[in-house]
């Protein structure tokens, strides 16, 4: 079928929208009149490149481990209430990192809570979490979810005569899974590993409450230092040139995920275990769960009893509250707007230009927010000042991020639409608008809903974009929580927290509960 | 084929999944050197008993003993590694993240790989060229040679088949099924074969287990299933009979087809075989061709008598029938059961 010239048109124009930060970013660092080695100098560049790298490979082995481990023990051994705790150990995923590191800092800082705690016990000062210990600490906790989601549904779908095979083989059960089972894993373990990577090198909110330099770390310290600064873009573009990096051997590992052997998958019988065995991974996950859901949540109630009891008043959190909804409904909103085009289309006309945009779209995905914001913010300052600290030049950064959520979710749902309804449509008379209005539409609706609902949820826990681009008196429950924790003000920084989560539980609840992409 | 030593020898093994038997006081014996097969439905709980044998599945009772040492009873569970038990998966089940060579030389320590024992097998199975290739690349029957090469690389004391050749369409079935049984013939492999193919079961096989509803109904050489079956349903099963129904006085029954000797008295099933029921064109006679189904090698003619009664015959394909044609017929060989009413 020939693509309709308004689709290519509008596309083609998100398109150039969507990469003009990248390049921009990639223009300047090409265009800088300094010297590069005075840059490489002058600003520790490789320090901070050293920072990043290294807790990127620490991150990504522990989770890798914690994920994997969980995995095989929920999906392969017979545990009692193993699906509550497959949604409990699943459930810090909603935490965002910048909470986390909260609780962690307030909890176990040199004079924080735990010392108050237990000061009766003759324990004064202890010697804190931050620094590398607690970025690492904090991501591993709240990004091993991404590999324990991947891992265990890939556990769960092999086919386990391979298993027996190895058994007959003269192999014992421990070398059936060092030598088979996590073989066999080794694309959904690369796949996943990396995405917890491209959060933690893009992350910001741990590591600057934490106080580890990395680049992003310096990225809004040279920001708020000067503004024209050189090292801001230079940082901005080596960060989005690593996470490229990485998108790009994962969406690699993912293509290559799917060879498999004929037959159909025989599902493996779980394994019982000893009362002793038992015992041991119950205490192992519930350390875990301990430390990645129970702690934080229990600081934040401290914190926020202990705010209400000395009658702080709770008016003061009103302003990011409203800032956030109102941003994260605009950001829904028009991804569900823009994303439309671009899945019809990719999945309904075949075109090499359709074939482009989908691989564009797929690439951009896991771009450094902050690096997105540093570009945009210079775009509007350099070429389009009348859009500087608008609405408008944040919902576009918001969406050049979010964006690859609602395709992913409205092409689900549009696989639905097979071609031959409409050539049916049209044979029954019916133009392409209408046929778009009375088959396409109606089929895929729940779709770009369920689309809008991540980037609501997305936008609502979004912190370094929003920092550097946030139009004059916009406030949201993320920059307050950010600042608040910043400045020691934890009991602020409580409330924003839980209001923050208990919003974000109600699009989660629902996404997690109803199938909405079918 | 004269057999002298047992190898395995299994006792009223059962296993049920919650109210649902499976398998009830299963029991065989296998010989050294023999080729054995279970034929059955699926269903039948043919591959649960192979299970149990490898030792993938626990039995709820029975025992299992190898050259006379336990294997399994109710204290003794020896674990599929340690039983030195080969097994051919039905859907070959190789490993996807290696090689054909890697996937062969996986139950071979380093000094069994160096020592020659892994090219010695490679070469046996002809699999010499798809060596570095993925199993995902190979063929079906490529993909089953190798599923056999890792199994008996390790030399096990047996090898356990599973519907080893279903997988594969009819034509590359038999020249595998060929390949396969000169193999374990020429390495001297005690194996034991599942299938729900009689004719695989029947010209493969030393001796032959029918396995219907979890029980084995009967166990005996391929010729004495055949020839003698023991009830009507292990007839069934082999070949594809005529039943028809009689009341025997005296030794000898009266049925549509003719009046017979039997061993037992009163209600009967009796059995005839198509190709036990040779016919002949016959103006005259007293039953009329329904259908011709040519096969090439033969042919299957069904015909019916005065009450509408419908009967087939195989016979050589140098005679041709039209429907409508009349023949008279003569049986050389039944078989008699009392009737299971």
């Amino acid at each position: 079928m020939k693509t309709p010239k308004a689709l290519i048109i509008t596309n083609f124009i998100i398109l150039i929208t969507f990469l003009l930060p990248t390049f921009y970013l990639i223009w300047r660092f090409l265009t800088f009149t300094k010297s590069y080695v005075s840059f490489f100098r002058s600003w520790n560049v490789f320090d901070l490149l050293l920072n990043t790298i290294l807790l990127f490979i620490f991150v990504v082995i522990s989770s890798l481990i914690l994920g994997l481990l969980i995995s095989i023990i929920l999906v392969r051994f017979n545990i009692p209430g193993s699906k509550i705790l497959f949604t409990l150990s699943v459930l810090p995923l909603v935490i965002p990192s910048y909470i986390g590191a909260l609780t962690y800092v307030s909890a176990f800082s040199p004079k924080g809570l735990f010392v108050q705690l237990f000061s009766s016990l003759g324990i004064n000062e202890i010697a804190g979490i931050d620094g590398f210990f607690g970025s690492w600490l904090v991501l591993t906790l709240f990004t091993y979810p991404y590999v324990l989601l991947i891992c265990s549904s890939a556990l769960r779908n092999l086919d386990s005569t391979v298993e027996d095979a190895a058994r007959s083989l003269g192999k014992n059960r421990f070398n059936v899974y060092t030598q088979v089972v996590i073989p066999r894993l080794k694309k959904p373990i690369i796949f996943s590993g990396l995405l917890v990577g491209l959060y933690v090198i893009s992350d910001f909110g741990a590591v600057s409450l934490m106080r580890y330099s990395t680049l992003t770390k310096a990225i809004y310290s040279y920001y708020e230092f000067n503004i024209n600064g050189d090292p801001v873009i230079f940082y901005s573009s080596i960060l989005i040139v690593l996470a490229l990096l990485i998108s790009f051997i994962q969406r690699g590992s993912e293509e290559a995920r799917s060879a498999k052997v004929s037959g159909t998958p025989k599902i493996s019988e779980k394994t019982n275990l000893s009362p002793r065995s038992k015992v041991l991974i119950y205490t192992f996950l519930s350390l875990v769960i301990f430390s990645g859901l129970i702690l934080p949540i229990s600081v934040l109630s401290y914190w926020l009893i202990r705010g209400l009891s000395a009658g702080n008043s709770v008016r003061a959190v009103f302003g990011g509250v409203v800032g956030s909804l109102s941003v994260s409904l605009l950001a829904a909103l028009f991804s569900v707007i823009v994303s439309t085009p671009i899945i019809i289309m990719v999945s309904q006309y075949r075109s090499k230009f359709g074939n482009v945009l989908e691989r564009i779209m797929l690439a951009l995905y896991g771009l450094p927010h902050i690096s997105v914001g540093v570009a945009i913010l210079f775009i509007t300052i350099k070429i389009f000042p009348s859009i500087y600290q608008s609405f408008t030049a944040l919902i576009i950064s918001y969406l050049i991020v979010f964006l690859p959520q609602a395709i992913g979710a409205g092409q689900a749902s549009m696989e639905q639409v097979k071609s031959n309804y409409l050539d049916a449509s049209s044979g029954l008379g019916m133009s392409k608008l209408k046929s778009f209005y009375r088959i396409t539409l109606p089929l895929i609706y729940r779709g770009l809903f369920a689309g809008g609902a991540l980037v609501f949820l997305s936008t609502m826990k979004e912190l370094p974009q929003t920092l550097l681009l946030r139009p004059t008196g916009l406030n949201t429950m993320a920059i307050d929580i950010w600042s608040y924790a910043s400045e020691g003000l934890f009991t602020q920084a409580a409330f924003s927290s839980f209001i923050l989560l208990a919003i974000s539980a109600i699009p989660t609840y629902i996404l997690s509960t109803r199938n909405l992409t079918t | 084929m004269v057999f002298d030593s047992l190898i395995l020898r299994a006792r009223s093994l059962s296993k049920s999944y919650g109210a649902e038997s499976v398998l009830s006081n299963f029991n065989i014996d296998i010989w050294e050197g023999s080729i054995f097969g279970i034929l059955g439905t699926s269903g039948s709980g043919k591959t649960t008993a192979l299970r149990m044998l490898a030792g993938f599945e626990l039995p709820d009772s029975g025992s299992i003993e190898m050259y006379n040492k336990v294997i399994f009873d109710h204290e003794t569970n020896t674990p599929p590694e340690n039983r030195n038990i080969g097994m051919v998966f039905q859907d070959y089940a190789l490993f996807p993240h290696l090689n054909v060579e890697k996937n062969i030389a996986f139950g071979l320590s380093k000094e069994e790989q160096n020592s020659g024992r892994l090219q010695e097998v490679i070469d046996m199975c002809n699999l010499t060229q798809y060596k570095n290739k993925f199993p995902q690349k190979l063929s079906g029957g490529q993909q089953q040679r190798v599923a056999l090469a890792r199994a008996l690389a390790p030399k096990p004391e047996m090898i356990l088949l599973d519907e080893p050749f279903t997988s594969l369409d009819a034509q590359m079935a038999r020249v595998l099924r060929d390949e396969v049984v000169s193999l374990l013939r020429e390495t001297q492999t005690t194996a034991i074969i599942v299938t729900h193919d009689q004719e695989e079961a029947l010209s493969v096989c030393d001796i032959v287990s029918v396995l219907e509803n979890g029980n084995v109904i009967q166990s005996a050489t391929p010729q004495e299933i055949y020839l003698n079956p023991i009830s009507q349903s292990v007839a069934n099963s082999v070949g594809d009979p005529n039943i028809l129904k009689g009341f025997s006085v005296d030794g000898r029954v009266e049925t549509s087809l003719g009046s017979f000797t039997s061993a037992y008295e009163g209600a009967l099933d009796v059995s005839i075989r198509p190709e036990c029921i040779e016919i002949n064109l016959d103006s005259m006679g007293p039953y009329t061709v329904k259908e011709c189904t040519f096969y090439g090698h033969d042919q299957v003619i069904s015909f019916q008598n005065n009450k509408g009664e419908i009967f087939r015959s195989r016979s050589l394909p140098s005679v041709i029938y039209e429907p409508g044609d009349k023949i008279c017929i003569e049986v050389s060989e039944v078989t008699t059961f009392p009737s299971n009413k």
